[in-house]
C-alpha cells in the first residue's frame, strides 16, 4: 500500500466532505493564488456537482420547495450521504428516506421511481395472441414474468396530481391527504414512460403478480372485491389489459 | 509498437444531439461516449447508442476508474465497462489520470495525484491490471489541476511519461487541460506537450474553460479559446496527425455550432501538416 499517497488522499477527502484542514499543509501557495483558494475550487465543485445531480433527479421537489429550501435540503443530504456510486446517476437514492415530511418523501419516491422506469431494461413483451396457445385447463397455473420497468406505488397524498402540475410549470393543487391510499403503476412502453392510477382490486392484483402469484391465486384474491361468479371474468379482463399495456414479458405454467 | 489508429475528427456524444445526429447524419468521423451514462439496464440511452453506433465509430471515455486511488480497483465496474465494450466495440477505452475517492466513496471529481515515484509505481501497476482485464491497452487522460502538492518530486509531464512507459499504455492528451494547468501552475505548456512521446498519443481533447483572472477553471462549457487553438496547432506540428475531438460538457450548444468548431480543428490540423 502506498502509505504516503493514502494519507494525502485521506486528508484531501476529509477536506471535501468535512472541511477538515489537514490537507492544507500539502498544498503550495503562489503569489497570485493561495492554498486556501486552490482547495476551495475543489470544495465548491464537490458540493455543487452533487447538488446538480439531485436537481436532475428531483425537478418537481425542487419546484415545490423553491430553489433556496431545495438547496438547503441538498446540502444536508450531501453532508449525511456521501456518494458511494461509480456513476453520479445513482446519487440521491436515499432522499425519500431522508425526508421526514411524509408528503415530500412520497414526491421524492415518485421522482426516483420515474428515473428507474426511464432506464430500466427493455426487451420484447408477451403478446395477447400468444394466450391462445395456452390450454384453458392450465390457466389457473399460469405465472407471469413482469417487465423490469414495472413499479407499483401507493400514495397517501395527492402526490401524483401535484407532480403533474409542477412538471407542467403550473400551480399545483393544494396538498390533500387521500381518504385512502391511492394505487398507481409506473412503467415504460418501448421508450415512453407511462403511469396510471389503479382501482383497489387491480392494485392488489398487480402486487400479487409482482410477488409471483399464479392466475388461480389472482382469482382467489380478487374475491375480496368481486362476486365469486364474476371473478374469472374480472381476472381475465385485468390480465388482458396488463398484456396489452406491455407489463408482462412472459407467461409460464407452474 | 503497432501503428497507431487514426479516426479523424470527432465530438463528444451528448443527449441533446441524439435526434439531430440520427436525422442529419452530420459529417463527424467518430463520437466519444461518456461510459458511465450507458452503464444502465436499458431505455433511451442504450437505444440511441445502438442507433448511432450503426453509422459512426465510437470510443469510450470514463470518469470513474479512479486509477490513482488507494482503494482496490472496482472489478464490478470494470466488468460493466468490459460488457459495454463487447457490445459497442469501441476503437479504444480511456479514463483519467487521477483519483476520485477512497474508502468506497466517490467525490465525482478528477482529483490530482502527487507526482512521486510511489504514485508512478502504484498507478502504472493498476493500469497494467486494468489492461489485462479489459484485454486491450487503454488511454489515460491528463486532468487539469488547481493545486500543487509539496510532496511532488517531478513535473506533471515527467510523471505522465513515466507512468505511460511503465504501464505501456496510451495517452489522451487534453490540450485545454494542459493550458489550464500551465496558467494555474505557471509552467510552459509547450515543454509539457513536447515531452510526451508522439507514438503514445492516440487522441486529443479540445475544450473551453472559465477564466477567473488569477486562475482558470476547466469547466468545458465554452468554445475553445485562441490560445488553446494555437497550442493545438503546435501539438500537431510537433507530433503529427492525431485523432481530435471537441469535448463540451455543459452549456451545450446546437450541433451545428460544434461542427463549426470541429471544422476549424480540421483546418488547423491540415495546415499544420
Amino acid at each position: 500500500m502506498p502509505e504516503n499517497l493514502l494519507q494525502l488522499q485521506n486528508n484531501f477527502q476529509e477536506y471535501l466532505m468535512q472541511e477538515k484542514q489537514d490537507i492544507k499543509q500539502s498544498i503550495m501557495s503562489t503569489e497570485k493564488v493561495s492554498a486556501e483558494m486552490r482547495l476551495a475550487i475543489y470544495g465548491e465543485a464537490y458540493r455543487s456537482r452533487l447538488h446538480e445531480a439531485l436537481e436532475a433527479s428531483y425537478p418537481a421537489l425542487k419546484k415545490y420547495l423553491g430553489e433556496e429550501e431545495f438547496e438547503k435540503l441538498c446540502y444536508r443530504y450531501i453532508d449525511a450521504n456521501p456518494s458511494v456510486y461509480r456513476s453520479i446517476r445513482w446519487y440521491g437514492d436515499q432522499l425519500a428516506q431522508f425526508l421526514k415530511d411524509p408528503f415530500l418523501s412520497e414526491l421524492a419516491t415518485l421522482e426516483w421511481t420515474l428515473a428507474l422506469v426511464f432506464d430500466a431494461k427493455g426487451g420484447s413483451v408477451f403478446q395477447l395472441q400468444a394466450m391462445s396457445a395456452l390450454s384453458p385447463d392450465s390457466w389457473a397455473d399460469m405465472k407471469f414474468i413482469m417487465h423490469s420497468s414495472v413499479y407499483r406505488l401507493n400514495f397517501s397524498w395527492n402526490t401524483m396530481q401535484i407532480w403533474q402540475k409542477l412538471m407542467e410549470e403550473v400551480s399545483p393543487p393544494t396538498l390533500k391527504k387521500n381518504a385512502r391510499s391511492e394505487g398507481w403503476i409506473l412503467w415504460r412502453q418501448e421508450l415512453t414512460s407511462r403511469y396510471a392510477s389503479l382501482p383497489q382490486d387491480e392494485a392488489w392484483g398487480l402486487d400479487a403478480l409482482l410477488n409471483g402469484a399464479t392466475f388461480g391465486e389472482l382469482c382467489e384474491g380478487l374475491c375480496e372485491w368481486v362476486a365469486e361468479e364474476e371473478v374469472a371474468l374480472r381476472a381475465a379482463s385485468l390480465l388482458k389489459g396488463w398484456i396489452t399495456a406491455g407489463l408482462i414479458v412472459d407467461v409460464t405454467i407452474k | 509498437m503497432s501503428k497507431k489508429p487514426y479516426l479523424g475528427f470527432g465530438l463528444g456524444l451528448r443527449t441533446e444531439h441524439y435526434d439531430a445526429i440520427l436525422k442529419q447524419k452530420p459529417a463527424v468521423d467518430w463520437f466519444e461516449i461518456l461510459t458511465e451514462n450507458y452503464l444502465v439496464p436499458g431505455g433511451k440511452p442504450l437505444y440511441f447508442l445502438d442507433k448511432i453506433r450503426e453509422n459512426y465509430p465510437l470510443v469510450m471515455h470514463g470518469v470513474s476508474m479512479s486509477i490513482g486511488s488507494t482503494d482496490p480497483l472496482d472489478w464490478e465496474y470494470l466488468k460493466e465497462v468490459k460488457a459495454l465494450a463487447d457490445q459497442i466495440q469501441p476503437a479504444w477505452i480511456s479514463d483519467h489520470l487521477c483519483w476520485t475517492g477512497i474508502h468506497g466513496k466517490n467525490m465525482h471529481d478528477l482529483l490530482p495525484l502527487p507526482y512521486t515515484e510511489e504514485t508512478v509505481k502504484h498507478v502504472a501497476n493498476r493500469i497494467r491490471q486494468v489492461q489485462d482485464f479489459l484485454e486491450r491497452k487503454i488511454l489515460i487522460e491528463n486532468v487539469s489541476s488547481y493545486v500543487t502538492y509539496h510532496q511532488s518530486q517531478m513535473t506533471e509531464w515527467e510523471f505522465i511519461k513515466e507512468i505511460i512507459e511503465q504501464a505501456d499504455c496510451h495517452i489522451l492528451l487534453d490540450v485545454n487541460n494542459i493550458y489550464v494547468s500551465a496558467i494555474n501552475h505557471e509552467f510552459n505548456a509547450l515543454d509539457y506537450i513536447k515531452a510526451i512521446p508522439s507514438e503514445r498519443i492516440y487522441q486529443i481533447h479540445l475544450a473551453g474553460h472559465s477564466n477567473n483572472g488569477d486562475y482558470i477553471v476547466d469547466t468545458h462549457d465554452h468554445e475553445v479559446v485562441d490560445e488553446v487553438w494555437n497550442l493545438y496547432k503546435k501539438t500537431i506540428e510537433y507530433h503529427g496527425k492525431i485523432s481530435t475531438m471537441i469535448e463540451r460538457d455543459d452549456n451545450i450548444p446546437p450541433l451545428k455550432t460544434l461542427l463549426k468548431e470541429l471544422n476549424y480543428a480540421r483546418k488547423l490540423a491540415t495546415a499544420a501538416k
